[in-house]
């Protein structure tokens, strides 16, 4: 685990910005960290201790604040770190969902939702989208524009979500 | 329901710990834990209390803001999408109430020697309203991958994460204004919860695990700051993975004094710590300790106890 150089953080906050409309203002209050290809946001309340553990303990630190992309490189987002954000902070590239679709995206079944597809098309373009469920941002999926397809991006698939 | 298996010697070291009232003890053993949910205030959480009401029925607990028992079945909502979305948590009540004593405030730095699941170090961002730093630490990697999902999941932003042995632990000597040590333990107040609980239980268990506590509330008493403080709890009732412990850190640490416990008035049914065990006397302030009887509240088998380092 390291604190990320200015460059490095200026990457994926254009990123942010550009794909999601994230202001970069949001992050004032984070720390952006990186360990191999993921990043990390941390709370900067406390800079100068986070600084010194990190600094000196890399090789015992497991994971920092919220895990923001898997994959630094290609912008692979961690979808419970865009959990984090607020709903109203994202311009373009989401989706409102409803509860089947929100269960589904749980189970991990892609989402054939052409419906809803067609009510953001302006916002949408191929790539990582964020979905939003009942005003608060449960993850994000991969949106593929010609197959009309939202595939979601999660770790741990659910059966039987209620 | 399955009944709760209690081995013989169990029941003989409870029968002399608690005499007449034993009966009423291995009884309570058998009647299943309500479950209980915690509201993630971080995430808006109550805006899914809405929700769960029409589907099961909560009910707050009054002394212990952002809590219900649920009086439905769990599998009403185990699995909903404001669960997974980390709106909420199931989390026994007992559970909850380390972190509430030991009630760190935004801008203090806190460890949480023995971290996983997370729950507890969860409940600890919650107060901490998301600020300040908490370093959660494991010694079990396996269990660390559970306890960074949980911190995710729960929108959890100001926490470092460790895998150390807590018994030597040391961040290049960063010392903590508050910490956390739910230590592991013989699980005796899980037997309401899981009726095989103490399927592994014996006296060299209660022992052997009294022996790593020992190790584990010096080295986090060691890394506190001057006027720290630190909560030390288990879900096991033996006084030796409790009561002993603690004493045994007030004599080895002159600076180390037992702080009372505000909430301790509230909760219904609770007990305070023991002062005599085995014709030993243990220091008297062990008093203030809580100690949580399933027979006496209804609630998960728990101890607690608030230590300050002093100034000497």
């Amino acid at each position: 685990m390291k604190i990320m150089t200015e460059s490095e953080q200026n990457r994926l906050l254009k990123h942010l910005e550009s794909r999601f409309g994230i202001s970069e203002k949001i992050f004032s209050k984070f720390i952006f960290l990186s360990q191999g290809n993921s990043s990390f946001l941390i709370s900067n309340d406390k800079k100068a201790e986070i600084k010194k553990i990190i600094s000196q303990n890399a090789e015992t630190i497991k994971s920092a604040g919220i895990e923001l992309f898997s994959d630094n490189k290609r912008f692979i987002p961690c979808s419970l770190g865009f959990c984090t954000f607020d709903f109203k902070d994202i311009m373009h590239n989401f989706v409102v969902i409803e509860r089947q679709q929100a269960k589904d995206y749980f189970e991990g079944t892609t989402i054939d939702v052409k419906k809803i597809i067609d009510n953001h098309k302006n916002l949408l373009s191929d790539g990582y989208i964020i979905a939003i469920y009942n005003e608060t941002i449960i993850g994000t999926l991969l949106f593929e524009k010609k197959q009309g397809k939202l595939i979601p991006n999660i770790v741990y698939k659910n059966k039987n979500v209620k | 329901m399955e009944k709760a298996y209690l081995p013989e010697g169990f029941k003989k070291k409870y029968q002399a710990i608690l005499g007449k009232e034993a009966d009423d003890f291995f009884k309570s053993c058998n009647n299943r834990l309500t479950k209980a949910i915690r509201i993630n205030q971080l995430k808006k959480g109550s805006s899914a209390i809405d929700i769960l009401k029409k589907e099961i029925i909560i009910k707050e607990i009054d002394w212990l803001k952002g809590s219900y028992l649920v009086e439905s079945e769990v599998s009403a909502f185990g699995n909903s999408i404001e669960q997974l979305s980390g709106l909420f948590q199931m989390q026994e009540v007992s559970s909850v109430l380390p972190a509430v004593v030991l009630s760190p405030s935004s801008t203090d730095v806190v460890l949480d020697l023995c971290s996983a699941p997370g729950n507890k170090t969860a409940c600890l961002a919650e107060i901490m309203n998301n600020k300040g730093l908490i370093v959660a630490n494991d010694a079990d990697a396996k269990r660390i991958k559970t306890l960074v999902y949980t911190l995710k999941k729960l929108g959890i932003i100001n926490t470092i994460v460790t895998c150390r042995n807590g018994i030597d632990y040391n961040l290049n000597n960063i010392k903590f204004d508050k910490i956390l040590i739910d230590a592991p333990c013989s699980g005796e107040g899980l037997v309401r919860k899981k009726a095989d609980a103490l399927r592994d239980w014996s006296e060299r268990l209660v022992s052997a695990k009294a022996e790593l506590q020992k190790k584990l509330i010096v080295s986090g008493f060691d890394l506190l700051k001057e006027n720290g403080e630190l909560v030390y709890s288990t879900c096991t009732l033996s006084p030796e993975e409790n009561e002993e412990v603690i004493d045994y850190i007030l004599k080895i640490r002159t600076d180390a004094k037992i702080v009372d416990i505000p909430i301790k008035q509230m909760i219904p049914g609770v007990s305070d710590g023991f002062t005599n065990y085995k014709e030993k006397k243990l220091n008297k302030d062990i008093c203030k300790a809580i100690r949580i009887w399933p027979h006496k509240t209804n609630l998960e088998g728990f101890f607690i106890c608030r230590i300050r380092k002093c100034r000497i």
